[in-house]
């Protein structure tokens, strides 16, 4: 009978030994016994239930682009078997082993000792990987953040632009969790170690680390049913093509180191290769994502009617945007259901600035408006009002005599 | 002999060294000059203490009486 094998997500911060340690036991205890240990995805082999030792050490000279074990790893490997701990094997800077002689001599029998090596292991790879994975998502966020305040109406009344909005500082808050656990832990450790303990457990992290990817899922899936929801396919698919496209790309990354590991490639010419890889991959990713989100698609596809109006709409705006033929105009109408949000949004649509030039408050009885803006941006005209719990901007290259604003009025239904 | 059974035998079995703590202090111990590599046969290393490792073991050795002997002096009920 051939042997059974099982792949499961790695959640599990690299420090954490502790977390790793616990699960793989719980794995041999329930007969899944880890065979492959990669840098995001565990293999495990099915084999007799078992009461199993697992243990995580970590040597800091080790790299993922060596084509096979340092001397380091070398020597450390020859040291545990001596103590009756087999290798199972290692990712990045941890290496795994395992004894199933009942209460062996563990591997690290000096917190101090462990807590320094770990420190060194880290700070070849964890901590700068996640610390500029942070920097960039704050940055993104910071981006994020300026488009949202100049106008905050766009983005309420899209399900897509909402969600992506919400998910930003969550997505930043995650990504920035990782590092500052860590040096909370290195502290929280030395401190223990400092007084006859041992080093802490990060259990905290670690729960957020396994619910991360389930939350980003929940989160993507709204951003595209919501995009697409709103009319616009082309986003949706743009973001389904980019996700596959990302995966692709981490995909091909592995095969090339694992590849280059394979012929015996040095350190530095697989990083060299990783690297070449990486940017042309990158780049060939997101001109073959844009091609088959936007040069493909349905080809029975219609003419839109000018006149009809493209609706936005969530919990807390509506906005209803299209144009009217006679008179002829461009509108935007936005309906406020939260009330909190309407002086904001008024305030940052009323002092927006296009072309130096910003709205003027003034009096239009035609208008019947509770309030009126105006402003010209040279020949168009624009008018920005408010009634009732609606923000309406209107803009138009024809003079609007009292007449025509009567009839705007009345065709938009305010 | 080997390290790590001289230990457990020489303290009766209360004291273990673990091989990856093992193999750390050697590396440290080399690197702050108190031990020093002296054979290697295949993966099996020789390490004899250095001058600077006899006084820093001596020392630490010290250390150690010292407290002793304040809990000997504490218990006893001396000066």
């Amino acid at each position: 009978m051939s042997a059974r094998y099982k792949r499961e997500l790695m959640t599990y911060l690299l420090f954490d030994y502790e977390g790793i340690e616990e699960h793989l036991e719980k794995m041999a205890a329930r007969g899944w016994f880890l065979e492959t240990p990669g840098n995001t995805i565990w293999k495990y082999r099915e084999g007799e239930p078992a009461e199993v030792k697992y243990a995580v050490t970590y040597v800091p000279k080790a790299s993922q682009f060596d084509p096979e074990p340092i001397e380091e790893q070398r020597t450390l490997e020859e040291f545990c078997r001596e103590a009756g701990w087999e290798k199972v094997g290692d990712f990045l800077q941890a290496q795994i082993y395992m004894n199933r002689r009942p209460d062996p001599v563990p591997i690290e029998t000096e917190e101090e000792v462990r807590l320094e090596v770990i420190r060194k292991a880290m700070k070849k790879s964890f901590v700068p990987a996640h610390v500029v994975l942070a920097l960039i998502m704050v940055f993104n966020l910071w981006l994020g953040a300026i488009a949202f305040f100049a106008d905050p109406l766009d983005t309420l009344s899209g399900w897509g632009s909402l969600l992506t909005v919400l998910f930003m500082p969550i997505g930043a808050a995650v990504v920035a969790a990782n590092p500052i656990a860590y040096f909370v832990w290195l502290r929280r450790s030395a401190k223990s170690i400092a007084s006859g303990g041992t080093c802490a457990s990060p259990k905290a992290v670690r729960l957020l680390n396994k619910w991360e990817l389930p939350v980003i899922l929940v989160f993507f899936i709204g951003m595209v049913t919501g995009t697409a929801g709103e009319g616009n396919v082309e986003g949706a698919r743009y973001m389904v093509f980019y996700m596959i496209g990302f995966f692709g790309l981490v995909s091909l990354l592995n095969i090339t180191k694992n590849f280059m590991k394979k012929r015996g490639a040095s350190r530095r010419k697989n990083i060299a290769v990783f690297v070449i890889v990486d940017i042309i991959g990158a780049f060939a990713m997101v001109s073959l994502v844009m091609w088959l989100a936007f040069s493909t698609g349905p080809s029975d596809y219609a003419e839109p009617d000018p006149y009809a109006p493209e609706v936005h709409e969530t919990f807390l705006v509506k906005q209803t945007v299209g144009e009217l033929e006679e008179p002829n105009i461009y509108y935007e109408v936005n309906e406020i259901k939260a009330d909190m949000f309407f002086d904001w949004c008024l305030e940052k649509r009323s002092s927006e600035e296009t072309y130096r030039s910003t709205y003027v408050e003034t009096e239009d009885a035609d208008w019947n408006a509770e309030q009126c803006y105006y402003r010209a941006l040279g020949s168009w005209e624009e008018w920005l009002l408010v009634k009732g719990c609606s923000i309406i901007e209107i803009e138009t290259r024809t003079e609007l005599t009292a007449a025509a604003k009567k009839e705007i009025i009345q065709q938009l239904g305010l | 002999m080997d390290i790590m059974t001289e230990v457990s035998e020489i303290t009766d079995g209360r004291v273990s060294v673990g091989p990856g703590t093992l193999y750390n202090l050697l590396e440290q111990f080399a690197q702050a000059g108190m031990i020093r590599e002296t054979k290697v046969e295949g993966r099996k290393k020789s390490y004899i203490l250095t001058q600077k490792g006899a006084v820093t073991l001596r020392e630490e050795f010290e250390r150690l009486r010292k407290q002793a002997a304040d809990y000997v002096r504490l218990v006893n009920g001396e000066d």
